[in-house]
């Protein structure tokens, strides 16, 4: 490893992108204006979604309830809580979407024929998904409550619902910061294609016949587009702050260090890739398949995780940049609670990086 | 010794520079042939047993290879003999499918970044940065080699005079005419002034002139001990290596000096000049003293045992039959008559097999 020769590669490489305009377009401004594109056409679905209950009657009518609940298949099952707040930090914690509260008395209100009522949280930091679940859930309520329905009792259960983090239920809210993940992953497109670009175009040949290292090589590609990776990611938060008017609850030098982390994931991954293509077009439709078109339906984006699917989720960047931007946008949380997620996307990069520059060969055929 | 060697060089620089087209230069004896190698016994490069397959084609084929330290080594051959193969395996950017390389004593196949301070390499495509200017290519491949800062502005000064291209220093690469591309690639190979240089038609496409001008480099280069391997469609290009290599289908099938390859053309050369070729050509396979016959645009090369003796019994052949013609004469074959024969040679014993 030499650092002059790393130095000659870096500039060579901060050169090709400052002088192709369609590469710099691609590495500054494309992110925030595919992230302006993409919040205007999102769509709306529904999928599974875990609830946990806090039943504070066990009575045999609220167990009834919730065995009826869990058969429904929009839910699953998360389990009961002890305390209401262990159902806010589980929530926070993003393990459950929606939370379930029965209140004492419960039982023997509907058995007197007395209006009782039930209270269901949602998690507004997924607000196209918890506001269909919860319009959903009342009515399974509703449907489970009509043995106990008369002409002077039309609504026997009550149902108060309560919003976490995204009270107006903000379609827009929770998915520009999800969106984050689908702009970022424009400049590993870019570095995808360099690497291509330098072996179509030939240069490589006259380079694999030099003393350059793959370290030198690999750190001269990845480093000049973490750098514009870090630009175009401010542009585009920056348009989801002031045009989208999307709270900021946490900090954004936290949101900054994420974002490193997720670009080096996903720049890694691109590099390691594209080191064994030797074509742009190929290259192009690598990153498309790997990143892109997983991400929008994978990862938590638009429809929650598949729990079946949840190992393939979590072993793409997008997964865990979606739900720490949501949870640092619209929680306000910071490093701590993210841990996980920050953990797995550092491990991705470290790992993409270190295989490349281990398989990396100065060969050409 | 020293003065001999001088004189050599002198006569091998003659070699160099003259424009060998027909011209019968007097051979030199085998030492003397390759002054540089004077003092070494190793060979700069060796192969044995090379083999290189993609797929279902072999490029190159138990390729054995010996040229001697400070030569320039022409390797010449059709389309798809397999030359750029064996450049780049001999580059260490290609890994054989079997068989030994070593270039200038280190084993290129097991570790061939010891070789690459040593290697300068030009491929056969344009493969430098397009958006770079020719000074930040040079320079760029001049920091990637180490040549130390001290001399970096002085030698790349010396480089770009030396191509002809102070001039352009400040043009993107991509902006250059096709010589000048190729001769930025030659100086970008330069830059850390390499013990080997591996060219891979370094002329393709370049203009007479900036032949002879790219030749005097190579000259000059020559002189001072680099051991040059290239490659060239050229004809008149291969008269001025020291030795040359004819391949075909992935193996050298002739190697040596030009003079005595280019006596291996089939006996003695008729050049006949006539309006209409085709219709001669036909005729001429009832011409029984023809041993090979080839067609070069608006003239054709035959070649008989004995030219002397065969030119008026051609000319009565032609008069008989009312073939207009407009010249017929006796010449030297060149090494492309050679070539063309050794090849054509090769094709029908291996359609023969
Ligand atoms: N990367 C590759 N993949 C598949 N086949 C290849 C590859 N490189 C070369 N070949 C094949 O190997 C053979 C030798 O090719 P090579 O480029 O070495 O020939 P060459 O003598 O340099 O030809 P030319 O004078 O046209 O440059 C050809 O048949 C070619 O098609
Ligand atoms: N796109 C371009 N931008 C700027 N200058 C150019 C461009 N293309 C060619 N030139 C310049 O114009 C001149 C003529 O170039 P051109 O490529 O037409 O020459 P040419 O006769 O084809 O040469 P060669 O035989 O080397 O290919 C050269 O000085 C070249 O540097
Ligand atoms: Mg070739
Ligand atoms: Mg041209």
């Amino acid at each position: 490893m030499s650092i002059r020769r790393l130095w000659a590669i870096l500039r060579k490489e901060f050169r090709h992108i400052l002088r192709d305009r369609r590469i710099l377009f691609m590495v500054t401004v494309s992110p925030a204006i595919m992230l302006m594109a993409f919040a205007y056409v999102f769509s709306f679905d529904l999928n599974p979604t875990r609830m946990a209950v806090f039943d504070q009657d066990r009575s045999p009518h609220s167990r009834q309830l919730v065995l009826a609940l869990s058969q429904d298949r929009n839910l699953i099952p998360a389990g009961e809580v002890a305390r209401y707040p262990d159902l806010r930090r589980e929530m926070q914690a993003g393990r459950i979407k929606l939370g379930l509260v029965i209140p004492p008395g419960f039982g023997a209100d509907l058995a007197a024929g007395r209006q009782t009522q039930v209270q269901v949280l949602g998690d507004g930091s997924d607000a196209i998904n918890t506001s269909t679940q919860m319009a959903l859930l009342a009515r399974r309520i509703d449907e489970w409550s009509q043995p106990f329905r008369s002409r002077a009792l039309p609504q026997p259960v009550e149902l108060q619902a309560e919003t976490l983090y995204n009270p107006d239920i903000k379609g827009r809210w929770s998915m520009v910061p999800a969106l984050l993940a689908i702009a970022m992953i424009l400049p590993s497109m870019s570095v995808a294609l360099a690497l291509a670009r330098e072996k179509e175009l030939g240069s490589f040949e006259s380079l694999a016949a030099t003393p350059v290292q793959a370290p030198e090589y690999i750190l001269g590609k990845l480093a000049p587009y973490m750098v514009f990776g870090v630009i175009s990611a401010g542009l585009a938060i920056a348009v989801a702050v002031l045009w989208f008017r999307v709270p900021m609850r946490g900090r954004y030098l936290d949101l900054m260090g994420f974002t490193l982390l997720y670009l080096w994931a996903t720049l890694g991954i691109s590099i390691f890739v594209s080191s064994f293509i030797t074509n742009q077009s190929t290259a192009l439709r690598a990153v498309l398949l790997l990143f892109l078109v997983p991400s929008f339906f994978l990862t938590g984006l638009i429809i929650p995780i598949d729990e079946q699917a949840r190992l393939v989720a979590y072993s793409l960047p997008a997964t865990h940049y979606v739900a720490i931007n949501r949870a640092v946008f619209l929680k306000g949380l910071s490093w701590g609670p993210l841990g996980f997620h920050a953990f797995l996307l550092l491990a991705m990069g470290l790992l993409s990086t270190v295989l490349t520059v281990l398989s990396f060969r100065k060969r050409v055929g | 010794m020293k003065h001999v060697v001088k004189n050599v060089v002198k006569n091998v620089v003659k070699n160099v520079e003259k424009q060998s087209m027909s011209a019968r230069s007097q051979l030199p004896n085998a030492e003397s042939r390759f002054p540089n190698s004077v003092h070494h016994s190793m060979n700069a490069i060796e192969t044995h047993q090379l083999h290189r397959r993609f797929r279902r084609t072999v490029a190159v084929k138990a390729l054995d290879l010996a040229i001697p330290q400070g030569i320039i080594y022409g390797l010449i051959g059709p389309d798809g003999a397999g030359k750029t193969t064996t450049l780049r395996m001999l580059a260490g950017v290609l890994k054989p499918s079997s068989g030994q390389a070593r270039v200038l004593g280190q084993d290129v196949v097991r570790d061939p970044e010891a070789l690459r301070p040593h290697l300068g390499y030009m491929p056969q495509h344009f493969s430098l940065y397009g958006d770079l200017s020719v000074l930040e290519n040079l320079r760029f491949f001049a920091e990637i080699y180490g040549v130390p800062r001290k001399e970096r502005a002085a030698r790349i000064q010396r480089l770009l005079r030396f191509a002809q291209l102070e001039a352009f220093a400040q043009r993107p690469a991509a902006k250059l005419s096709g010589g000048m591309k190729k001769k930025l690639g030659l100086a970008c190979a330069l830059v850390h002034s390499p013990r080997i240089l591996l060219l891979d038609e370094p002329t393709n496409g370049v203009d007479p002139v900036s032949r002879r001008e790219f030749w005097d480099i190579l000259g000059e280069l020559y002189l001072q001990g680099v051991t040059i391997l290239i490659t060239t469609p050229y004809m008149d290009e291969a008269e001025r290596c020291n030795l040359v290599g004819l391949m075909f289908q992935g193996t050298i099938i002739q190697q040596g000096e030009p003079e005595a390859l280019r006596r291996l053309a089939p006996g003695e050369l008729l050049v006949l000049y006539a309006p209409d070729l085709l219709r001669v050509e036909q005729l001429l396979a009832r011409f029984p003293d023809i041993l090979s016959l080839q067609v070069y645009g608006d003239r054709l090369h035959l070649f008989v045992a004995d030219a002397q003796a065969s030119r008026p019994r051609l000319e009565a052949f032609l008069r008989e039959r009312g073939v207009a013609f407009t010249a017929l004469y006796q010449d030297e074959p060149r090494l492309e008559e050679a070539f063309v024969h050794l090849i054509r040679q090769a094709q029908a014993r291996q359609a023969a097999a």
